[in-house]
This record gives C-alpha cells, structure tokens and sequence, in this order.
C-alpha cells in the first residue's frame, strides 16, 4: 500500500510542472498580490492558430530545425558510425569533442567564423550551428550498434548476393530500427531544448520556441511563457511515450 | 574445376597466408584440418570476398573470382555461428537469396518448402531465430546458403558449437544433402575425427600453408597430420582398458 502512495507522490511531482505550465497558459489577469487569478482566458491558444502568431511560427520554425538536425544526424551518423566503428575506430573519440565543452562556450568558438561566412542571424547558420553539436552525438549513439556479430552478419548478407543498397535496406536498417528510432528521438530532443548555440548563432533573428520562451520570462511575462512551454513539452512527451515503447521492444538477439 | 593459386596474405607485416596452392573438382567437400590461428578462416574469407588478398588467384572455371565482389561470386561462407537474420521468419532468411535475386513468389514459395521438408525445419518456418534450436538454426543457415545454388560453399567449423549428438546429425544431414545437391564445399575444421567423415578429400594447413593430401592412406601416414597420435591415444586407451579388466600387464 505504502508503495502505491509513493508511486502516486512520485507521479504527482512529475505531473506537478506540467499542470503548472498549462495553468499559466490560461491564465488572462494575475495581480501579484492575489493568491489566485482573477481570471482565466483560452485566447492564447486561439492566438496560436492566427497567421501572425509569433508562438505558432516559432513553434513551426523549432519544428523545421529539429526535424532536420534530427533526420540529418541519425541518417549519417548511420553511415559515418559504421565506417568509424569498423575501420577507423580511434576516430570516434573525436565526437567526444563538442561535449567536452559548454554549448555556449562552443557557440562562441563557432560565431566568429560563422559571421566571417555570413551565417549568423540565419535558419542556414542555426541548422549548421546545431548540426556541428548533435552530429557527434548520433555517431556516438550509433556506433554502439555496430558489433563484430552485426559486421558477421553483413557479410553473410553479401555472399549471400546482397548489394549495398540491399544490404543496407534488406538488413541492416531493419535490424538498427530500435537504435535509428532512439537516435532521431534523441536528436529531435537535444535540437528542440538547444537555446545557448541557437541564440548565439542566431542573434535573436532566429526566434525557435526557446529563444520565444526566454523572451517571454525576460519580459515578465509568466502566461505567453506558460504557453511556450507547454507548445515545448507536449510534442516531447508524445516522442518519449512512442520511444519507450520501441525501446521496450528493442530486440534481444542483439 | 577450382583452383587457388598463390594466396598470399599478411596482417601488419606477419604473414598469415604463405602461397597457399590447391586444386579441387566440382562436386566434392575437401576437409581443410588446422588448429586454431594457422589461417584457415583467414583463407575461407579471402575466397568469399570478404578479405583482401595481398596476391593470388582463385579460378573457377578459368575465371578468376577475387576480381568479383563477394556478392557476385557464388561463394557463400558459413560460419560458426548460424548468424540468421533476427528480424525475418525462418521462411525469409531462407528465401533471402531468392528475394535478393527477385526470384517469383511461386517459385520461393516452392523451393523453401522442398528445402525445408529436406532439412527437417517444415514445422518451424513462420518461427522466428530465438524460437528454433541451435542445430535447427543451423540446418537453417546451411539452407539459406544451399537454396541459392553456390558454386562453392565455405563452412567454417559450422557444428563446432553444437553437442556432440546434434553434431553427429548434423554431419550426417550435411553428407546426405551435398551429395543429393552435389555441393562442392571447403570444409574447416580443428576436428580430426570431423574432417575425415566429413572430406572427399583431405587437406591440412600449418603456420598459413596448406597442404593437400593425394589419398586417405598419405593423410593418415603423415606425421604431422595428427592421426598416428590420435590412434595412438586410442589404442593406449584401449590397453589399459583391457589390462584393468582382465588384470594383466
């Protein structure tokens, strides 16, 4: 019994912040003085589906770039893992290099040469900008998968008669789904949270949903923020939910 | 008619492949017999593709194969290790082959079937790797590979991993199916025992050579293939065997 309580705790201070967002979200007038709002309006949310909505853009705008990232990194950190895990091994420790670092002191590095190239203040410049910062990370990510039995596998497949499209399409992207799935998730995630390169890169021109967000909390302004965060974290629980169920049902032979 | 010539190959300057010359005819399983680290699976994977050699030639049909990639050969290497596909059915990684090669679905549908009732693993087909045993595994694996027509299959200690009953079963299945097929196969073993049931001929590789014996009779008077040795165990064996239960000296 006394498990279920804290199961039921637990879930609660999880939900807890979430509740938090979606509350602000709806709220229309807030006094400080007052413990509870005067009143509550769902206007934000309409204001989302209008076509000048600056949250609606930004959410699209973190859409576009996250999706990007993520397709980019996953497809060939796939390709770039397997030629680094199965013939030049040492070079994968290179990926480790971005994150030896903080990703705004990394920004900073980047942001000289990205102005000397004009890529500063432009969508181009972030999707590079976060690309030199998440594509290390896919080839980490995946170069887990590429075992000596998957390499086995692979050249059974060739004697086999197996090409390298068919290799790729008849095996071996079947057999790395789990990974590929897991990896675009992450990659999605780490893009849409990205605020430190976005920002510096981007030099407030480039608004994704968190540069708005902090924009929001900048100017004190706790409802359109409570909105913002709430456009952040649903599409994430979605991705999470669906991530942990292939990872549940990532295979075991492998 | 099959022949290697000249093989050569090393790996950061130690040589493990030194000239390795054989002929072999076409419908026969020649027993290679080598202990671990003499360069025999090095070999079996230089003639699949799958490794480079640093010179030589492997001719089939006066064609030499090492200017094909793997997938283009006919040459289909079985390892240890049954390594089916885990995401496809016991039917597909059979019928792999035939669908790389666009073979009609009639046609798979039949050839799987017939394979499979010849292999003893008609039940199992809509099952997936994790389900069968590792013999049946295997019977599956030597029927992905048999499927395609091979103009040489490459076994590389395939029963190695299995208990000796299933072993003897699957050594006996082998026999039985390559002479129905007419298989022309290089078989590797570390087995003495193996590679004499299993060989039309008999080969034995030392050090990255290889030496192919003209009969039974010269394999088993050489003394370094290891026969006199085992047959010596055995009858040391035997004596005292004898000499405990009749209790003479």
């Amino acid at each position: 019994m006394s498990k279920k309580v804290l199961h039921i705790i637990t879930a609660f201070l999880l939900v807890l912040p979430l509740l938090v967002i979606v509350y602000l979200s709806l709220v229309y007038r807030w006094a400080g003085q007052n413990l509870v709002p005067e009143s509550f309006t769902f206007d934000y949310w309409k204001d989302l589906f209008t076509l000048n909505s600056d949250l609606g853009s930004s959410f699209l705008l973190s859409l576009f770039i996250s999706s990007c990232v993520a397709l980019f990194s996953t497809t060939f950190g796939f390709l770039i893992s397997k030629q680094l895990a199965f013939e030049n091994k040492k070079w994968i420790k290179l990926a480790y290099f971005p994150y030896l670092i903080a990703p705004v002191v990394f920004g900073t590095m980047l942001q000289f040469y990205f102005n000397r190239f004009n890529l500063s203040g432009n969508i181009g410049g972030v999707l590079i900008a976060q690309l030199l910062f998440i594509f290390p990370y896919s080839i980490l990510l995946l170069s887990t998968f590429w075992n000596d039995r998957i390499k086995q596998m692979a050249f059974q497949a060739s004697t086999l008669g197996a090409n390298n499209l068919e290799l790729y399409r008849k095996v071996l992207v079947p057999m790395a789904k789990p990974w590929l799935f897991i990896c675009f998730v992450q990659c999605f995630l780490i893009s849409w949270y990205e605020y430190g390169i976005t920002h510096l890169i981007g030099v407030g021109k480039v608004k994704t949903l968190t540069v708005q967000a902090m924009l929001f909390v900048k100017e004190a302004n706790p409802f359109l923020a409570g909105l913002a965060s709430c456009l952040m974290v649903f599409p994430v629980i979605i991705l999470l939910v669906a991530n942990k169920r292939i990872f549940l049902r990532r295979t075991e032979f492998l | 008619m099959i022949k290697i010539e000249g093989i050569q190959k090393s790996f950061g300057g130690e040589p493990v492949l030194k000239d390795v010359s054989f002929s072999m005819t076409e419908s026969g399983t020649l027993s290679v017999l080598g202990k671990s680290g003499c360069g025999k699976t090095t070999l079996l994977k230089i003639l699949a593709g799958l490794e480079m050699p640093d010179s030589g030639k492997f001719l089939l049909n006066e064609q030499n194969l090492f200017e094909k990639p793997a997938q283009e050969r006919g040459v289909v290497y079985l390892s240890q290790e049954p390594l089916l596909f885990p995401h496809l059915n016991i039917f597909e990684n059979i019928a792999f082959g035939l669908r790389i090669r666009r073979t009609p679905e009639q046609e798979v549908q039949n050839k799987v079937k017939a394979l499979s009732a010849e292999l003893g693993i008609q039940d199992h087909l809509q099952k997936m790797p994790t389900q069968i045993s590792g013999g049946q595994r295997q019977r599956v694996s030597f029927g992905r590979a048999l499927i395609i027509n091979p103009s040489i299959m490459l076994l590389d200690e395939p029963f190695s991993s299995l208990d000796v009953q299933t072993r003897d079963e699957m050594q006996k299945l082998y026999k039985s199916v390559s002479a129905e097929h007419k298989i022309t196969a290089l078989f590797v073993t570390h087995d003495l025992k193996e590679a004499i049931i299993m060989g039309d001929a008999l080969a034995l590789m030392e050090k990255g050579t290889l030496k192919k014996y003209g009969s039974m009779s010269e394999f088993i008077n050489d003394p370094t293939s290891g026969v006199k040795e085992a047959f010596d165990f055995w009858q040391d064996v035997m004596d005292k065997n004898l000499a405990d239960k009749f209790g003479t000296s």
